[in-house]
């Protein structure tokens, strides 16, 4: 646990940090170059101390290299996750997006929550239907997503964010109770660019996989709430 | 638990992004270009088509391109104005040394020369739902390496499985390109052991495949693959394994 904390402290020291990247961008500036201008007529010797406009570039084509590219996204989440039967709890996760285009992405998922007793087991007192270890899920999807609705968030009467809803559905694997089991899953979430490198989301997914721990194969849906940070890089 | 080790590693990763962007802060230096006659170019407050339009700049006015998103470019003007422009408005303006912008608009042509594919995929092992990725570099025209690793959960066993292979396109120009590949991996058999008794293998296994990658857009292609597997066993016979799978691929 005290790992996690000190990962979140270090997330916030990382955003401090990237904070100077907003105040650094500079103005436009040709650089006025004093020159000293010689020129001889006969064999007197003017000089004019008069300024000359000169640039210090080399004057060049514009390469895409140069425009430095935010199409990845990158960062931790936490919320809720309810896994059928065994409760709702804490879930922790990374995510990875990259932006094909303006609409399309594919992002990727890993997270891990502890599920607790089901009703069951409670119920019968000392019965146990899982070992501690097996009470740990975690899981990992690879998804396609599709942004509709951009548009602007408005704050107050002069500041705007942009945000944009979305859609996911991929498949992935889920491990849980000693076993793995794929896993489809598909949801929405609102991102919020608070900055054109920081965004929040707020992600709801639903996890269909199977499982044979009540001792039938049994469909289940574990529906998963989180908010996180991304960064673009 | 894993998730610790990857924020821990993401924020070490991240601190270090972070420092280096904040160093290098201080002199940066954007490209500029001029807008060019007869044409403005229009402004939006975000990175897509959807985003409302706000300002226009006008010819002869200087900007400087600050970033890019997907096919969107944030420049600011003279003034300092700041919006998103697209690919094509920004076509239409003079680099410093005088000539019009050709940004490198991605299509069937950068299809056919790009080097390195990513992908991912979906589909059927065995009977079993398989995830698939993937990543290929082009050596030439013709011929590239794929490196893959797969996931395929049954009711019994799980495997994971991964390989190299070296792949043939004969008509890399088509926009479905068909491909021929042979290849070798590792499989690794977990047994879920409420159901059936017995130990985790790992073995060797080569592959024949064959497939069929479709140009859609932009940067986008539709894969479609074949795959029979001979895993290598110390029984009398070798298991043989078809696969399926479709998915998607970016090429860069």
């Amino acid at each position: 646990m005290e790992s996690r904390i000190w990962s979140l402290f270090l997330t916030g020291l990382f955003m401090l940090s990237m904070a100077g990247e907003i105040y650094a961008e500079g103005k436009l500036d040709a650089r006025v170059a004093e020159k000293n201008v010689e020129s001889s007529v006969g064999d007197k010797v003017f000089i004019d101390n008069t300024k000359t406009l000169e640039p210090e570039i080399v004057r060049k084509d514009l390469k895409e290299s140069e425009i430095k590219a935010y199409d990845f996204e990158i960062g931790p989440y936490v919320g809720l996750m309810s896994v059928e039967d065994f409760g709702a709890n804490l879930v922790y996760g990374v995510s990875l997006t990259y932006h094909v285009t303006e609409d399309f992405f594919f992002v990727a998922n890993y997270g891990e929550t502890t599920t607790e007793e089901s009703s069951y087991e409670r119920l019968s007192g000392s019965l146990q239907l899982l070992a501690d270890d097996q009470r740990d899920l975690s899981y990992y999807n690879i998804n396609v997503g599709y942004q509709i609705l951009p548009g602007e968030a408005f704050v107050g009467r002069n500041v705007a964010f942009n945000t944009a809803l979305y859609f996911v559905i991929g498949a992935g694997n889920t491990t849980f109770a000693g076993d793995t089991q794929f896993t489809i899953n598909a949801g929405a979430g609102y991102q919020f660019l608070a900055l054109d490198w920081l965004s929040i989301k707020i992600d709801v997914r639903d996890h269909i996989f199977e499982h044979d721990i009540f001792g039938e194969i049994k469909s289940t849906h574990n529906l998963e709430f989180t908010i996180g940070a991304t960064l673009f890089r | 638990m894993l998730i610790n080790k990857i924020l821990q590693f993401l924020t070490v990763v991240l601190i270090s992004a972070g420092v280096s962007s904040f160093s290098i802060a201080a002199e940066k230096r954007y490209p500029v270009v001029t807008v060019a006659s007869p044409t403005f170019i229009e402004m939006r407050t975000g990175p897509g088509r959807g985003y409302p339009l706000f300002y226009v700049v006008e010819r002869d006015e200087k900007i400087e391109v600050l970033m890019r998103k997907t096919d969107w470019f944030k420049v600011r003007n003279e003034k300092g104005t700041k919006g998103w422009v697209s690919r094509l408005n920004l076509s239409n303006t003079l680099s410093e040394a005088g000539n019009l912008v050709a940004m490198e608009k991605f299509g069937l042509n950068e299809f056919e020369k790009s080097k390195w594919e990513l992908g991912i995929q979906g589909g059927d092992f065995g009977g079993a739902p398989l995830v698939s990725g993937l990543l290929a570099y082009s050596l030439i025209k013709n011929i590239s390496v794929e490196v893959n690793i797969n996931e395929a959960v049954g009711n019994l066993s799980s495997r994971i499985y991964g390989g190299v292979s070296i792949l043939n396109q004969p008509y890399p120009n088509w926009r479905a390109s068909p491909f021929f590949g042979l290849g070798v991996g590792r499989i690794k058999t977990k047994l879920n052991k409420t159901l059936v008794s017995g130990e985790d293998r790992l073995n060797g296994m080569i592959q024949v495949e064959a497939g069929l990658r479709v140009y859609i857009t932009r940067r986008f292609i539709f894969r479609l693959e074949y795959r029979n597997y001979a895993v290598l066993t110390n029984q009398a016979e070798n298991d043989e394994i078809e696969e399926w799978k479709a998915g998607f691929g970016v090429f860069f």
